[in-house]
């Protein structure tokens, strides 16, 4: 089910982003124009330059392999995400590219990160956690020519004594310009990290959403406020979009794309938020808000109508109600009694010739 | 009996010969894996920018300088999930060799300004302009990314300069972290 379609009422773009977004496309063109008449190989990506960004050309970063029983998990092709048991060795293939126009001295190193306030945390250089302690890259230091690739092996090697649990950690790909005056600029890119320790089969995940709230920003702007509550044991990326339906004169508005970059830890309940467009009416309206976390999805709905400033109170959201079961159902008991009825009849019809014969 | 004690030694050290061996081989990897072709999070900072000069003054001043583009491209697998990214940013206090004084990097401040955003325009970014940059705080978040998408910016540093700064090149080191 595709949860993303083209914004309708309200959703637009101002005119000023759609002015940006049209000269940073024109920027785009003319680069790749250029690329592909010096190159050849560039034309095919000059093509498609209506939504393709220009090649990358800094410090890239990817993951090259994942686990083939999590070949379907949207989390699992970007992060390394994985549930093993204490004394594992696990080993990532990554990539890693220079797209500037010079050669580059990339450093690979574990870090920590952690999971709060949802939002996944980074920490600087070097610092480690339990989980950057068991990780290891090789090689750590790569030469890269002008538009050079290489790969890296990430191996994980989780003790025997390794408490159960979902630990966080980041690997990092780092290029430092030269030390020559001002400001030497360091530039980092990371793959997250979720791996969840414990016998057995992998924790599964799950969430609620418990409520949501209609709210107003200080500057007029009409919010929607879900409240996100972890009732799994592994961390959770959340995506989603939310609708409004059944509005003033059967107005329906969105999809609104939901705001955030949040992880939500384990146990934890996290605010979410979605920003709407001003000119949206107060309502009532039906909020239908799906998010989701890799292949796990959750879609609730509540009535909300949107206050004149501040926040009102959360509506306990509940599941959409679904009318199609309750109706197929109803056609199965009518045809069942219909079925029933021309039996009896039949049967009623029969017996006497059977019991003359 | 010293025959007996060679066996005996004999058989301990094949047993902890096998032990050895049989140890990494328990903990080899369990998790079978499959390559995938996935486009790449990058980020692009310029190599080097210079601040400017600045005379000394009494009450200390103000610098204020352009970094150059910061640029995130965002290639990763794509899907209905959507994908999210955060930029970090953290500074060094500027120093100079043989220098006593520094300007400390919470004297540096980090503006975001106006994000262009290519490729997939929907999605939202949020910035956040750091007042310090001693510590490594979120400047770029994007969320909701749902194709291959770039983001630029040209940030703007400011450096309050304390008063009494000997006259010599400072450096710091800022650092940009994608994830």
């Amino acid at each position: 089910m595709p949860m993303f379609r083209w914004p309708r009422l309200g959703a637009e773009l101002s005119g000023s982003e759609h002015r940006l977004t049209r000269l940073a496309l024109r920027i785009v063109v003319g680069t790749l124009v250029v690329i592909s008449a010096v190159a050849p190989g560039a034309a095919e990506i000059a093509s498609a330059a209506g939504a393709t960004p220009a090649p990358s050309d800094g410090i890239g970063l990817r993951l090259v392999e994942i686990p083939v029983n999590a070949a379907d998990d949207p989390r699992a092709q970007k992060y390394i995400v994985d549930h093993v048991a204490p004394g594992t060795l696990i080993h990532r293939t990554i990539e890693v590219s220079n797209g500037s126009d010079s050669s580059a001295h990339i450093s690979l190193y574990p870090g920590a990160a952690s999971v709060q306030d949802g939002a996944f945390l980074a920490t600087e250089g070097h610092t480690p956690n339990e989980l950057s302690s068991w990780t290891s890259i090789t090689p750590a230091e790569i030469d890269l020519a002008r538009a050079g690739a290489q790969t890296a092996t990430v191996t994980i090697a989780v003790p025997a004594d390794a408490a159960p649990g979902e630990q966080y950690a980041l690997i990092w790909a780092e290029a430092r310009s030269s030390a020559d005056a001002g400001v030497v600029a360091v530039n980092r890119v990371g793959i997250r990290v979720y791996l969840s320790i414990g016998s057995g089969a992998a924790p599964a995940a799950d969430f609620t959403v418990d409520s949501l709230a209609a709210a107003r920003a200080d500057n007029g702007q009409p919010m929607v406020i879900a409240s996100v509550h972890n009732t799994g044991g592994r961390a959770l990326d959340l995506s989603g979009t939310l609708e409004l339906l059944a509005g003033p004169g059967g107005l329906s508005a969105g999809p609104f794309p939901v705001n955030l970059n949040t992880t939500v830890a384990v146990g934890d309940t996290e605010p979410v938020t979605v920003e709407l467009a001003t000119e949206i009416p107060n309502g009532p309206w039906m909020a239908t808000i799906t998010l989701g976390s890799g292949l796990l999805e959750r879609t609730v709905e509540a009535s909300i109508t949107f206050p004149r400033s501040g926040t009102a109170a959360a509506v306990p959201a509940h599941e959409p109600i679904v009318i199609w079961p309750y109706l197929t159902l109803a056609g199965f008991i009518l045809v069942g009694a219909t079925v029933l009825l021309l039996v009896r009849r039949q049967r009623r019809l029969v017996y006497p010739v059977v019991k003359f014969a | 009996m010293k025959l007996k004690m060679r066996i005996l030694l004999a058989t301990m050290s094949v047993a902890a010969l096998t032990v050895g061996l049989a140890l990494p081989a328990s903990a080899a990897d369990t998790t079978t894996t499959l390559a995938i072709e996935n486009g790449t999070l990058s980020i692009t900072v310029p190599n080097a920018a210079y601040m400017g000069s600045q005379p000394n003054t009494v009450g200390g001043s103000v610098v204020t300088a352009s970094l150059g583009q910061v640029t995130v491209s965002d290639a990763r697998p794509m899907n209905s999930a959507g994908a999210s990214w955060t930029v970090n940013a953290s500074a060094t206090g500027f120093v100079a060799s043989g220098q006593s004084t520094t300007i400390p990097a919470s004297a540096i401040g980090y503006t975001v300004g106006t994000v262009t955003k290519v490729g997939s325009p929907s999605y939202i970014v949020t910035t956040t302009n750091l007042s310090s940059m001693a510590t490594a705080a979120a400047v770029v978040a994007a969320s909701s990314v749902y194709s291959s998408s770039s983001a630029a910016w040209n940030p703007t540093i400011t450096i309050k300069v304390p008063s009494g700064m000997s006259a010599a090149t400072y450096t710091s080191m800022i650092t940009h972290s994608v994830f």
